[in-house]
């Protein structure tokens, strides 16, 4: 499903370049759960950015799917982004003057779906994070976890291969996150690979496998035998 | 590019900030009112000096003789140079370039009124005598009868036509003069026709006030010999009447024998400068009208690149989530263009139907002054030339597209990591 080999990346910081990433291998299977760990500064949102087609490493390779995610245009990356990824932020990162709805619709817009289309399978993914009544709500009426399940239905919504979340948690109370991991979980369970970056070890614990980094290299990568149960 | 959802989702962006689009549109909006209201102004005005100036053709060039102000081949200055029928002929024969020439003879001084006599009534006319080619010179239209004609002049017959106000003062208004007899100097003429001006312009009442006799005529019962009392001509089609007036002036030059470097000898007057420099005059005021014009479409153009640069600083995370979830650069440039383009034309065109509107309503004011039989303003109903106007509002847009640009292509490189990251 994924396969990054001897990634690496750097950044200028002043006079030097900091090392984010140097030469990381991963492979990550079809239907796999997993959370990636770290402190800040370890390199993990840069790893995530990468997956996502956000960013391009300086070196090493990147096959998603199948595809060799090289050289693209930045148009052809958007249409990879929208065709294979799914995005879950940590702040949302919902359209302020959009409906509901229309946040979760707007993937299919840019797969040139007409509204009545979009909208009609929009709803059916809200009624799946269990929303389909604030569907008219502007995101500024909804709550942090109606917030986030609004991301996680617009992230579905174009059956991507592969779903990304940033610290989907980050910003939602204990019972909350228990609900977004719950939706992951389920996501999951219908055979969608999801990588989830998180710096808190309950969450991590609750992905089939855990990959910690530290200073732009894998410290750990095992299997969590408790969700596994 | 008729694309509903792309519309639709650019009437969603502009109806969510509905302050920044008002703001924005007002710009534009009052550039093309300005404009629309300045070039209808500009329009009325000049419709207004033409229809005043109306009435005389508008190339014709005058020509009398004054008196000498030098000495020339013995000759003392202080001599009148009078033009006389002769001078016509020479003029006919060796002059190349004129179209019509009509000599003409008036019984007192310029402008200077005589009484006309009919059944007892009297009334002040300016009377003249008159060849037919005149009707080139102050085209006309008849209410009764016709003008002076060739077997007029060669019968030398006691004819006139009278102007409207003549018949309205002698005759009445209605009453058919033809036929009937008017004495000037105690000398009975016959009206065989009442003109009226093609066009009468502001000096309706001195053009209603005209007599004009045969020239033959004229000459003949008012002792005038040979004499003309100046020339009116009109040149060829696209001869200056002025360069033709000057080699009238060579010939008369010889023919009396005053010296040609003599400019006061003859004097002459020329409706096409008159009419070149009122020309000028318009070109002027209308590159006035363009400049202040689009400098305030201008101010409104940067105006929508300053409001659409910070629009899109304000919309760095909508940028980046959209490119985030599949948005193309191309496609985020569109859709700002297409923003552009539609708060530009819609508000253009309201500028427009609101500057239209608004010069309606002046003419309908204006209208009873005007319009009225004599009105001497200078002003007439402001008209706009659509297809201009539409088109300025096209530049309009193009121009804004152009200054979106800018902002549009910053916003296309918005990188989605970054404008994501802040919080």
């Amino acid at each position: 499903m994924i396969d990054l080999a001897g990634i690496s990346k750097t950044y200028p910081m002043g006079q030097h370049r900091v090392h984010a990433l140097s030469s990381i291998s991963l492979g990550i299977g079809q239907g796999e759960f997993v959370a990636i760990q770290g402190s800040s500064g370890s390199g993990k949102s840069t790893l995530l950015n990468i997956l996502g087609i956000l960013d391009t490493p300086d070196s090493g390779t990147y096959t998603l799917d199948g595809h060799a995610i090289e050289n693209l245009s930045t148009a052809d990356a958007a249409r990879y982004r929208n065709r294979f990824i799914g995005f879950v932020f940590q702040s949302f990162n919902l359209i302020h003057h959009k409906s509901a709805l229309e946040n979760v619709a707007l993937p299919l817009y840019y797969q040139k779906i007409g509204r009545k289309k979009r909208n009609r399978i929009a709803m059916e993914y809200l009624e799946r994070v269990g929303l389909e009544e604030r569907a008219e709500h502007k995101p500024s009426e909804l709550s942090g976890g109606q917030s986030q399940r609004v991301a996680i239905a617009r992230a579905l919504i174009t059956e991507p291969a592969l779903l990304l979340a940033d610290e989907p948690t980050g910003a939602l109370d204990t019972q909350t996150s228990e609900q977004i991991m719950q939706i992951f979980r389920e996501v999951n369970t219908r055979g969608m690979t999801v990588v989830l970056v998180t710096h808190e070890p309950e969450i991590a614990r609750q992905a089939q496998r855990s990959i910690v980094l530290r200073d732009g290299g894998i410290l750990s990568d095992q299997v969590n035998r408790s969700s596994l149960t | 590019m008729i694309d509903r959802e792309l519309w639709s989702e650019v009437w969603q962006v502009l109806r969510s900030n509905r302050m920044r689009t008002l703001l924005t549109a007002s710009g534009i909006f009052w550039g093309v009112f300005i404009l629309i209201v300045m070039l209808g102004f500009g329009n009325g005005i000049q419709s207004g000096v033409n229809k005043s100036m109306a009435g005389y053709a508008t190339n014709a060039l005058y020509l009398w003789g004054q008196s000498t102000s030098k000495p020339w081949q013995g000759l003392p200055p202080g001599r009148l140079v009078r033009l006389n029928n002769a001078d016509t002929e020479a003029l006919e024969s060796a002059v190349n370039g004129i179209s019509t020439l009509a000599p003409r003879v008036r019984l007192a001084n310029y402008r200077g009124r005589s009484d006309v006599v009919s059944g007892g009534k009297v009334t002040d006319a300016e009377i003249s005598g008159d060849v037919p080619a005149f009707r080139e010179v102050l085209p006309m239209t008849f209410k009764y009868g016709r003008f002076i004609n060739p077997i007029d002049i060669a019968e030398k017959r006691k004819v006139v036509v009278i102007g409207e106000r003549i018949h309205r003062d002698l005759f009445g208004e209605g009453v058919d003069p033809l036929g009937k007899q008017i004495q000037i100097r105690q000398i009975s003429f016959t009206v065989v026709g009442v003109f009226k001006p093609r066009r009468y312009g502001s000096n309706r009442e001195r053009m209603g006030s005209l007599v004009m006799t045969p020239l033959s005529t004229f000459q003949q019962v008012f002792n005038y010999g040979q004499q003309i009392g100046f020339y009116a001509m009109i040149p060829e089609p696209g001869l200056r009447s002025e360069d033709v007036g000057a080699t009238m002036r060579q010939l008369l030059v010889q023919r009396h024998r005053v010296d040609p470097a003599d400019h006061r000898a003859f004097g002459d007057w020329n409706s096409e400068t008159e009419f070149l420099r009122i020309e000028r005059l318009f070109t002027g005021i209308r590159a006035f009208i363009w400049t202040v014009g689009l400098a305030t479409l201008l101010a409104g153009v940067l105006g929508v690149s300053n409001i659409m640069m910070i629009a899109i600083r304000e919309r760095r995370r909508e940028f980046g989530i959209r490119k985030s979830i599949g948005a193309t650069p191309g496609s985020v440039l569109t859709m700002i263009l297409a923003e552009t383009a539609t708060l530009v034309g819609v508000s253009g065109l309201m500028g427009l139907i609101a500057g239209l509107m608004a010069l309606l309503v002046v003419d309908l004011i204006t209208r009873p002054i005007t319009k009225s039989v004599d009105a001497e303003v200078l002003f007439d109903t402001p008209t706009v030339d659509l297809k201009i106007a539409l088109m300025a509002i096209f530049a309009l847009g193009i121009a804004s597209l152009l200054a979106t640009l800018i902002p549009a292509r910053h916003a296309m490189k918005i990188d989605p990591v970054e404008a994501l990251r802040a919080e």
